[in-house]
């Protein structure tokens, strides 16, 4: 997973960068389910309890707990009896970066962590503009998101197999190609953006517009567009905005 | 004059796959001292399970079982040479089958309008769903297990 940290000039103080790096693999070490000696493996092993692990997993464990009350289950770290909390690690893990980098006095930055994106202050020559990958052809994006302070977070079940997996089945959610969900919390979004490939379009869209702050824009599989109505307000003119009658939208919710 | 510095570090064991890094404006690219990607971590290596040394993986060419995917199936065939993984190829992909020819139809009437290329759209950043291609490396390791891997 590729993970980029931009600014623009003069770009970021090189001992928090290194310290945001430091962290970054520290999260992996502790939450990966691919490295055997990981706290996540040895729970899944049964060599340590749950209530025996690290403050951190505490704190994520509970964070995941609390949005599978929120998602009504349609998001969990625990699917199929077996612990993967990385629907919640990665926004979580992002949100650590942008604190450390807040502290280091940066006042403009990206943080950009295998797609999921958060972005702060502006670019160069102004807001930063976030693209949102077409699913189905990686050099293309559908949309474009300009914003100052905002998270992009996109889920989808696109060259991932069976990724996504319905935590209250088991089964893997398969409505839809991807879900992009923008708002001012990277976390939120990411995690926001799982559920609601586990939930569908209709009641993702819906589940989003009770959301102060949060916008969502799903494609089907049949690569038609659905958006909450603030969605494009977001966006700009350049992406073709309202030419497409995919832009069929939920405004009517 | 644009000047972005960026950081890169490849995590490839928290999700298993590399994923080609979009770049769609000149970017000083520094690796922070700290960083050292494990062996083989470089952007574009193979997925492959790295066989130890004189594992016993005989040398030809393994298929491993077809993993079905959301619309597709994926086969992976790797080539065994002195022991070693030498190539691992997908060998049926997604579009193979009729459903994703269907799918691939609806594509131009419905996005078109919308679809820019990510070059020209000047952005600093792409939000996508990381590849991760879970089936592929499903694939992947049933066709070493197969070469005695």
């Amino acid at each position: 997973m590729p993970i980029t940290l931009a600014a623009p000039e003069p770009g970021l103080p090189e001992e928090a960068v290194a310290d945001a790096f430091s962290d970054l693999r520290w999260v992996d070490r502790t939450f990966s389910p691919f490295i055997p000696e990981s706290v996540v493996s040895l729970i899944n092993r049964g060599e340590i309890r749950v209530q025996e692990a690290p403050a951190e997993v505490l704190e994520v464990l509970d964070l995941c707990a609390r949005f599978e009350r929120l998602t009504n289950g349609c998001f969990s770290a625990w699917v199929r009896g077996r612990l993967d909390p990385s629907g919640l690690v990665k926004g979580w893990a992002i949100d650590r970066v942008c604190s450390r980098l807040e502290r280091s006095g940066a006042a403009s930055y990206m943080v950009d962590a295998g797609g999921d994106i958060a972005v702060r202050g502006g670019d160069v020559d102004g807001p930063w503009r976030v693209g949102v990958r077409h699913p189905l052809e990686k050099d293309k994006v559908v949309r474009v998101v300009e914003a100052n302070d905002l998270a992009v977070a996109t889920s989808g079940t696109y060259e991932k197999g069976d990724h996504i997996l319905d935590p209250r089945t088991g089964l893997a959610a398969t409505t839809l190609l991807s879900f992009t969900v923008i708002g001012p919390d990277i976390l939120q979004a990411d995690v926001f953006a799982t559920s609601a490939c586990v939930m569908g379009w209709e009641e993702g869209l819906r589940f989003l517009d009770n959301l102060p702050g949060y916008e969502g824009y799903a494609i089907d599989h049949h690569l038609v567009g659905h958006f909450t109505r603030g969605f494009a307000r977001y966006c700009t003119a350049t992406c073709g905005e309202g030419q497409s009658p995919a832009a069929s939208s939920l405004a009517r919710v | 004059m644009v000047v972005t510095i960026a950081a890169v570090l490849w995590m490839l064991t928290f999700k298993p796959h590399p994923q080609a890094q979009v770049q769609n404006r000149p970017v000083a690219q520094v690796t922070p001292p700290a960083v050292s990607p494990s062996p083989g971590s470089s952007p574009g290596s193979s997925p492959a399970p790295t066989p130890t040394p004189g594992s016993g993986l005989r040398d030809g060419t393994y298929t491993g079982s077809a993993v079905t995917m959301f619309f597709g199936t994926v086969q992976v065939q790797i080539v065994v040479a002195g022991g070693r993984i030498k190539s691992a190829t997908g060998i049926q992909m997604p579009s193979d089958r009729a459903e994703s020819a269907y799918i691939s139809q609806q594509a131009g009437p419905l996005l078109e309008s919308e679809v820019i290329s990510a070059q020209s759209a000047k952005i600093s950043g792409v939000s996508g769903a990381t590849y991760t291609s879970a089936a592929y490396q499903q694939s992947l390791q049933k066709a070493g297990a197969e070469a005695g891997g």
